[in-house]
Formats: C-alpha cells, structure tokens, sequence
C-alpha cells in the first residue's frame, strides 16, 4: 500500500488544485499542504528500503505475469525523497514566484501532475507504464512551458514539444519490438528473457533505441539542443522544477532499464555511452562558459552536469554507479537551488529601479550568498556533496584506467566554477546601468523584491546541498546499496518475480 | 501479412520524418500523428498477426485448448492512442496560438526570432 502514496497523494491533490484555482490562497496552502504529505510518504517508503531490500506491490494484486508491479529500491527511494523535497521547495515559493493569472489557471495542480509522472516513472516495474508515466509527466510539462501564452514561451514550446514526442515515438517502438521479441513487458521478466534466450542483436538494436529514447529526455549530447532552447522561457519557478526533475528521470530510466536487461555483452553501447557522457559534459561547460545571460547560462550546466552520472554508469563499476547515484540526488537539489535564486534575481515581475542602490540588504546578501553556496557545490568544492559525488565519480574513472574521463571531468568542475563566479560577479557587480530580464542585477532590484516566501526554499535546498556533503556517509551507503542493487539484477528479478 | 505491415510502417515514419523536417508548423503536427500511428502499428505488428481465437477461456474448457490472439499488444496500443490524442490536440492548439501570437506558420521564423 505505501507504495502506491507516493503516487496517490499529489494525484489527490491535483485533483482538488483543479476545483480550488479560484481561490488562489486556499489553493497555495493547498500545494504546501499536499507537498508536505509527499515528502512524508517518500520518506516512508526510503525508511523501509534504506536497509537494502526491495519491495515490490502488485496493483490490484494481479500475479505478477499478467499485473503491473510497483518496485522501490534503494536508487527509486532515494530518487522520489529528492523529488518530494524538490516539489516542496517549488510548491512553498509558487505564492510569489508565480504570477496570479497562471495561478488561476491551473498552475499548481499542473505542478503535481508532472510529479504524479515522475514518482509513477520512479516506481513503475513495467515497460509499458513507464512510457505512460512518461507521458503523463511530459504532457504537464508542455502545460507548465506554455501556461501565459507569452511569445518567447511558444517559441521554445514548439521545439521541446517536437523533440519531445519524438522521443516518446522511439520508446514506444523499442517497447514493441521488444514486446514482440520476449512476450512481456514486465522488467524482471524480461531481464531473465534476454539473458536467456533472446536473439542477441534483436537486444542491441532495441538497446538504441533505448539509448536514443532516454538521451533525448537526459539531454545527452549529442540530443540536447531542445533544453537550451526551451528551459529558459518559461518562469523561472517551472524551469527549477524542470530541470530538478525531467532530465533525472530520464537519467534514472537509462539506469534502471539498461542495468536490468543491457548489463553484460553490451560493451560497444556503454563505449557510445561514455563517449556521448564525455562530449555532453566538455559542449555543456564550454556552451555554459560562452553564455553571458543567467538562465541559458545554468541550462547549459545542467546538460553539462547529467553528463557526469551518466558517465558513472557507463564505467560499470560498483563505484562508478554509486557516484552516479550520489550525483544525481545532489544535482537534482543544486540545480533546482540555482534555477529558484535565477527567478528571484531576476524579479520575475521585473520591478527593476532606474537608481541602483549602492548598498545591498541584508537578504540581497542572503541570495547572493546562497547562489556562491549552491554555485560551489555544483563545481564540486567541499564541503559541499558535489564535492563527494564528483570525487567518487573521479576515483571510480581512476579505477578502471580511464584517465581521459577522469581529465575532462576535473576540467569541466574547472569551467563550471568560472562559468559561475562569472555570473556571481554579475549579479552583484555595481557598474551595471540597468538590470534586465537575462542580465539581472541584485542592485537594481528595488526594495522589497521579494520575501521569506522566496527566499526560505533556496536556503533549505543549500542547506540540503552542504548537509549531504558534511554527513555524506549514510547517503553514500545509500548509494553504494544502489550500487550492488543495480549491479546484481538477480536480486531485483528475484524480489519482483517471488519466493 | 507482416511483409505488407512492415511496409506500411516503415512509410509511415519515412512520411512522418518527411513532413516534421518541413518548416510548416502544421506540417509538424501532422508528421507527429504519423509518427505515432507508425508505432502503434508496430506494436500491433510485433504482438504477431495471427488468425485466432478470442482470449476469453471459460470455466469449463483448458486454455490450451485453441490458439488465442494475444490481447496485451492491442490493450497497449488502445493507452497509445489516447495518450497521442491528447499530444495531438494539445500541439494542435499549441500551433494555433504561436500562429495568432507570431503571426506565421513558418517554425524557423517562429523559433528563431529571439536569437
């Protein structure tokens, strides 16, 4: 039953969001409140995977061959607290970050929708679902990217939209070819099928297109052109939550799937993998050191940065994915953290004051200071967890002899930090004439620009950010559980099929 | 059978491609519900084509007993359809609002222009 809440409860909420979006104050405190009960729920369910095993709920009790099964492991766990902690954070700050027109239509239920996909994505245990849960997220995020019907948001719309739906087509024919195949859609059960029996290259070509399906939604290069095209117009709240959540579960799918059915004898698709993690990491840094504007800025380092877990992954280590796991729970907090400070600095209502003021307030010190915190973990310096994500990512390359990958990645970290502090600088810089919408300034935001309301969420998330690096030892454990769940599929296969 | 569905598919993508690469934007949609009646016809073909019996069994007989049609192929296809049905209207109304906003129906002058 405690796995379907994660599920149920921001449906539930969405559900009445919908009859409550006239009454945009009834409907904040509504968002909190439901937000407040997913993370709850998710802690609930990482509370009884954090031990190591594996629990598996068969939706209305079908056996197993015939039902779709939910599964929680340590990886799912882990994903859905950061995901719940994410849509907290979001979901607190919507009150003010979010226009009243796009609160009245619809945007919070919009919002739980898109987590109701990804959760359901999180802890499906069949091929099939994953694709709907796919689609239900996908299809709020179109919603959540178009909702205001400014220019500059149909613009990116059309392009994330485009890409988007290929990707969907290319997961549905890799499912049916493999449908056709195996005769299942059950994950476990397919695992056992392809290990066993299937005709070898009927799976690597499925495996592609996996590939192709899953790179596209974790912006891998070279797929990723749609994010740098789209992320940066819609509000910057939706974009937080975007980039907290989407290319993750994209990232999440590659592991889970590939782990399960593609782990040994598929050496030339992780060297594409490597190769493609590689090539995203070194476009994204230099895209992210070449733009000059916030927001196209921080998109180009998210791409940058999925290229590091997915590199993990494709070492197939037990360290190597342990650092990818790591990774990506810190990331999805960091990203979300620097997309949130990006929508206070630049107002979203730009109320941007002719006279700059010479002094900054102690909270415009507050927000600069939380996105030099949040700037410094996502570059990896202790003691933030992306320091402990990326040096377990370095060691695990180191490991197996792979010092070029080991390379790129230091150097990436290296342009990151420039790439930031850059923007750090501008943000605070004093001889800027006027502050504008992808150029912001703190100093020409005229007092008071925002509130607690805004500020408290971007707090919490660097708090999380360092506190998993200061206490990094039981999450690592986590991870590392991840690891050895993820490396050994008989164990995954063994708990969802019985006995 | 298959030889004529695998035709039909693969010129289904191949319109599709065709007609998403094209710079109108309506263009764009209609090659998308190409794109997903090309998949839901794999899937239709991967699930086998096979002259068959209803998968009903009732108490009295073994299920063995007569070739059946397998039904998932077809109950996942029906979730694929609506699923591209609802993608589908909602790029269509996506399209006509940047058509009423931009004022064309060109996707380069669309997506461009802030560049």
């Amino acid at each position: 039953m405690l796995l379907a809440l994660p599920i149920v409860i921001p449906l539930a909420t969405a559900a009445l969001l919908v009859l409550l979006r006239r009454y945009t104050r009834a409907a904040a405190l509504l968002h909190v409140v439901g937000s407040i009960a997913l993370v709850a729920a998710c802690c609930a369910v990482l509370a009884r995977t954090w031990d190591g095993s594996i629990h598996v709920l068969r939706v209305g009790d079908w056996p197993t061959s015939v039902g779709i099964v939910l599964v929680s492991d340590a990886l799912s766990g882990g994903m859905l607290v950061v995901t719940s902690l994410v849509a907290l954070a979001v979901s607190i700050s919507a009150s003010r970050g979010i226009d009243i027109q796009r609160r009245r239509f619809g945007f919070a239920s919009y919002c739980q929708l898109m987590v109701v996909g990804v959760c359901g994505a999180l802890l499906t245990g069949d091929l099939f679902n994953l694709y709907v849960w796919f689609e239900v997220m996908l299809v709020s995020s179109f919603v959540l990217l178009v909702l205001g019907g400014e220019r500059r948001q149909l613009e990116g719309a059309i392009t994330y939209v485009a890409i988007n739906l290929i990707a969907s087509v290319t997961l549905l024919v890799a499912i049916g070819i493999l449908y056709g195949a195996a005769g299942t859609v059950n994950l476990a059960d397919l695992a056992t099928r392809v290990r066993h029996g299937m005709d070898h290259s009927v799976a690597h070509v499925v495996g592609v297109l996996f590939l192709v399906a899953f790179g596209i939604k974790a912006a891998l290069f070279p797929l990723f052109f749609w994010l740098p095209a789209s992320y940066h117009t819609p509000p910057s709240l939706v974009a937080a939550l975007f980039a907290g959540l989407l290319t993750k579960v994209g990232v999440y799918a590659l592991l889970r799937v590939f782990s399960l059915l593609f782990w040994s004898g598929f050496d030339t698709t992780y060297d594409v993998i490597l190769i493609a993690s590689v090539l995203t990491m070194l476009t994204g840094a230099l895209g992210a050191v070449g733009q000059r504007d916030l927001r196209p800025k921080l998109c180009y380092l998210l791409i940058a940065h999925v290229g590091y877990m997915t590199m993990g992954f494709a070492l197939r280590t037990e360290s190597g994915v342990a650092g990818a796991a790591f990774y990506i729970w810190h990331h999805m907090l960091v990203m979300t953290g620097l997309f949130m400070v990006s929508g206070i600095v630049v107002g979203e209502n730009p109320q941007v004051a002719e006279a700059r003021n010479a002094w900054l307030s102690p909270r415009k010190w507050m927000v600069g200071g939380a996105f030099l915190l949040l700037a410094m973990s996502l570059a990896g310096l202790p003691p933030s967890s992306g320091f402990v994500g990326k040096l377990a990512l370095v060691r695990a390359a180191l490991e197996v002899e792979r010092y070029g990958v080991a390379a790129v990645a230091l150097f990436v970290e290296l342009l990151t930090l420039y790439a930031l502090v850059r923007a750090w600088y501008d943000i605070l810089q004093r001889e800027r004439r006027k502050g504008s919408p992808d150029r912001p300034n703190l100093r020409c935001l005229r007092e008071p620009a925002f509130t607690w309301v805004e500020l408290g969420p971007v707090l919490g998330l660097t708090i999380a950010s360092f506190g998993m690096g200061l206490v990094a030892a039981p999450v690592f454990q986590l991870a590392e559980r991840t690891a050895v769940q993820l490396s050994t599929p008989s164990r995954y296969i063994g708990a969802v099929l019985g006995e | 059978m298959e030889t004529a569905l695998a035709i039909l598919v693969g010129s289904l993508f191949a319109g599709g491609l065709y007609l998403l690469l094209r710079p109108s934007a309506i263009k764009l949609v209609i090659g998308l519900a190409l794109l997903s009646h090309a998949a839901n016809l794999l899937l239709f073909t991967a699930g086998g084509l096979v002259r068959a019996g209803v998968p009903i069994v009732k108490d009295t007989e073994q299920p063995t007993q007569q070739i059946m049609a397998d039904p998932l192929p077809q109950a996942m296809i029906l979730t694929a359809i609506v699923i591209s049905f609802a993608v589908l209207a909602f790029s269509l109304t996506m399209v006509c609002r940047a058509y009423s906003v931009t004022g064309t129906d060109n996707v380069d002058a669309i997506t461009t222009r802030g560049k």
